[in-house]
């Protein structure tokens, strides 16, 4: 069984090689892509017109930050992990509880990370 | 600044940099990823990672010197064509306005450019001396406007640019900047137009 079969994955990532990347990892494993978006408002757009079980967010979109964007994911309980340049000191306190995948990354690492989110907590 | 706020902002600093660091080293890793997709051999892998990582690092060195970040698009065409050949620029004419793009901007058009010219080189206007391309840039609304017209001295049959240059062209170009490219081939040679928002990738128009 492949490790994200059937899931629908946002990927929301400014860096079009990165994401296509990304994307790539989501496939091989079984998944499907949603995006990615390549800022917080076309994130919105797919997050409003499609189905997302969890969304993979790089922290520095074109100079802002995604957070904003968590609460719109809370509202429609999709579950979300970080993929970014920043390790867990640069992360804002409130989300340092999340899967982390620290750039430059392993595959396996950020297919771990999404399984990890998607699990529901114990 | 006190010696408490001098660490805190060293430390900032610090984390700044790591951040561009890692994130720098992830593009770098997906690059080659993409470059190795597309290779057929070791050697056609490692001479077109090398070519663009070459010219990645001469965007990269015009946006660090500028100061504030940024990149003015004749400067960016002067680099990519120098680093391919002295005389690649005696078959141009370029036309435009002075404009600085944002650090991104300037990033992705440097490796745009790369891309458009290794064709060039290889399969278009370039291949041999009697060919010319013509490129101009101007402002239209609130788009900044990019042409790249092949004027190839024989007809050329419709030739393959890499799938890496390809995909940079038609997909990765829009993608960083919310823009809209075509990349068409006529008997002439490659025709490349991209409508590029000033919002969040020009800095400024005419000049420093």
């Amino acid at each position: 069984m492949l490790k994200l079969a059937g899931l629908h994955v946002l990927i929301v990532e400014d860096e079009y090689f990165i994401a296509r990347s990304i994307a790539r990892i989501v496939e091989e494993a079984g998944g499907k892509n949603v995006g990615p978006a390549r800022d917080l408002q076309a994130a919105r757009d797919l997050l409003s017109g499609s189905e997302v079980d969890v969304a993979v967010l790089d922290i520095d979109i074109h100079g802002t930050d995604v957070y904003p964007l968590t609460s719109d994911l809370a509202a429609r309980g999709v579950p979300f992990l970080f993929v970014t340049g920043y390790d867990v000191s640069g992360i804002s306190p409130n989300f340092q509880n999340r899967p982390l995948v620290t750039k430059p990354f392993e595959d396996s690492a950020v297919l771990d990370a999404i399984v990890a989110a998607t699990r529901p907590a114990a | 600044m006190n010696r408490e706020e001098k660490k805190r902002y060293h430390k900032l600093m610090q984390l700044e940099l790591q951040h561009r660091l890692r994130n720098c080293m992830a593009s770098v890793r997906a690059i080659a990823q993409r470059t190795y997709e597309s290779s057929q051999t070791l050697d056609e892998f490692f001479e077109a990672f090398d070519a663009r990582l070459r010219a990645w690092g001469l965007g990269q060195a015009l946006i660090a010197k500028s100061g504030d970040r940024g990149g003015e698009l004749v400067d960016i065409f002067a680099d990519q064509l120098q680093m391919l050949g002295g005389n690649l620029q005696a078959q141009f004419s370029i036309e435009g306005p002075a404009v600085t793009l944002e650090e991104k901007a300037a990033e992705i058009l440097a490796l745009a450019i790369h891309e458009l010219a290794i064709n060039a080189i290889r399969y278009g206007a370039l291949s041999d001396d009697a060919g010319r391309v013509e490129v101009r840039w101007f402002i239209d609304g609130d788009d900044l406007m990019f042409e790249w017209r092949e004027r190839c001295a024989a007809p050329v049959a419709s030739s393959e640019a890499s799938g890496f240059g390809r995909e940079l062209l038609e997909q990765g170009l829009d993608y960083t900047l919310g823009g809209t490219s075509t990349f068409e081939f006529t008997p002439e040679g490659v025709h490349f137009r991209s409508a590029i928002p000033f919002a969040g990738n020009i800095k400024s128009l005419g000049g420093n």
